[in-house]
């Protein structure tokens, strides 16, 4: 299969790189069937390795790349369950989650995240797992987490570390700020800076340069430089549950879900 | 003599919003609600936020803006970090 149209993503071989297209309204929340288009995906993956020599993930949404989990399916599922069946429930959407990311991670295709507008959470977590971030002009970073007392649950913290400086993680991470490209840049997590609206070209374009090489060389290069934390992940599993666990969150979350006021997305 | 930094950095903020989100100049008064009068929400404002760091060269939290809804009150924010 070189094409699939799914309700919240789609992907087509274009010049050798799959472009992976999220659209699911309003900002790619990910929820249980984002997951699932995921894991089809993932499921292909081995295919689409031997056919294409890059992988672009980018969004159709004006608001953005994505906003991160679904944290109004995340809440409403916590409602309508007992806690252990819903703690059951989310530890198994993190191990299915994380399944997917560590799949991207290793792929042998040379990964490129091209990201506009809001990056947030889960979002800005599926853009860690790429080899290369590409950046419009406005967009903005974010892992919110905490917020909601909970820590990032996608792989995030792990893939952070592995990019840049404990003290700019800590930082970023327990503030729970958002910031923009230049920031990004500066801290190392964004290579390359595209004119608004230009980073799916930009992306296109270093996908075509990446196709230029031999394959085998740049799989090994790319696995020389790009450990994944697969403990550390594990980890991050274990201790988000612990603290789902605890009624704060369901707090923390239901303040989001029921917020009808301009200001859901500012601390 | 030139106006106080503030004035200009709220003069700079009111262009910026107006030009961006196409609401006339004169509608926008440094004590208007910018949520209101820009009929932005939440994410509007984040877009508007990197507008303004893009504009200024700086970086401002955005738990800096906590509560903050007018403009004054945001070019003041901006000012303490030029």
């Amino acid at each position: 299969m070189n094409e699939f149209k799914g309700e919240t993503l789609s992907w087509k071989i274009v010049n050798g790189a799959v472009e992976m297209a999220l659209h699911r309204e309003s900002c790619n929340e990910i929820g249980s069937l984002t997951l699932k288009e995921l894991e089809n995906f993932a499921a292909f993956l081995p295919d689409l390795e031997n056919e294409a020599h890059a992988l672009i993930i980018y969004s159709t949404q004006k608001a953005g790349f994505s906003a991160g989990a679904d944290l109004r399916e995340l809440f409403q599922r916590g409602r309508e369950m007992e806690h252990s069946e819903a703690l059951r429930g989310v530890r198994e959407f993190l191990e299915r989650i994380h399944a997917v990311m560590n799949a991207l991670d290793a792929s042998p295709l040379t990964t490129i995240a091209a990201v506009h507008g809001v990056t947030f959470g889960g979002g800005f977590e599926l853009a860690l797992v790429c080899d290369i971030i590409i950046a419009d002009r406005m967009a903005r970073f974010c892992f919110p987490e905490l917020r909601l007392g909970l820590i990032p649950g996608f792989g995030g913290i792990p893939r952070l570390k592995r990019d840049l400086g404990n003290a700019v993680v800590r930082d970023l991470l327990l503030t729970g700020r958002s910031f923009n490209v230049m920031k990004a840049q500066q801290i190392g997590l964004v290579s390359q800076i595209a004119a608004e609206g230009e980073a799916l070209r930009v992306a296109r374009a270093t996908a075509s340069q990446v196709g230029k090489f031999d394959r085998q060389t740049a799989t090994a290069a790319k696995q020389f430089v790009k450990p994944i934390p697969y403990e550390e992940l594990k980890r991050e599993i274990d201790i988000f549950c612990d603290l789902y666990s605890r009624p704060a969150v369901e707090e923390g979350l239901r303040k989001f879900v029921e917020n009808e006021g301009v200001q859901p997305y500012l601390p | 003599m030139s106006a106080p930094a503030t004035d200009r950095t709220l003069d700079e903020i009111l262009n910026l919003a107006a030009s961006h989100f196409k609401v006339p100049r004169e509608k926008l008064t440094p004590d208007d609600d910018f949520f209101k009068t820009l009929g932005i929400d939440s994410l509007q404002a984040l877009d508007l936020l990197t507008r303004l760091e893009h504009h200024f060269h700086i970086e401002l939290p955005d738990y800096e803006l906590q509560g903050v809804s007018d403009f004054r009150t945001l070019a003041n924010r901006i000012q303490s970090r030029l």
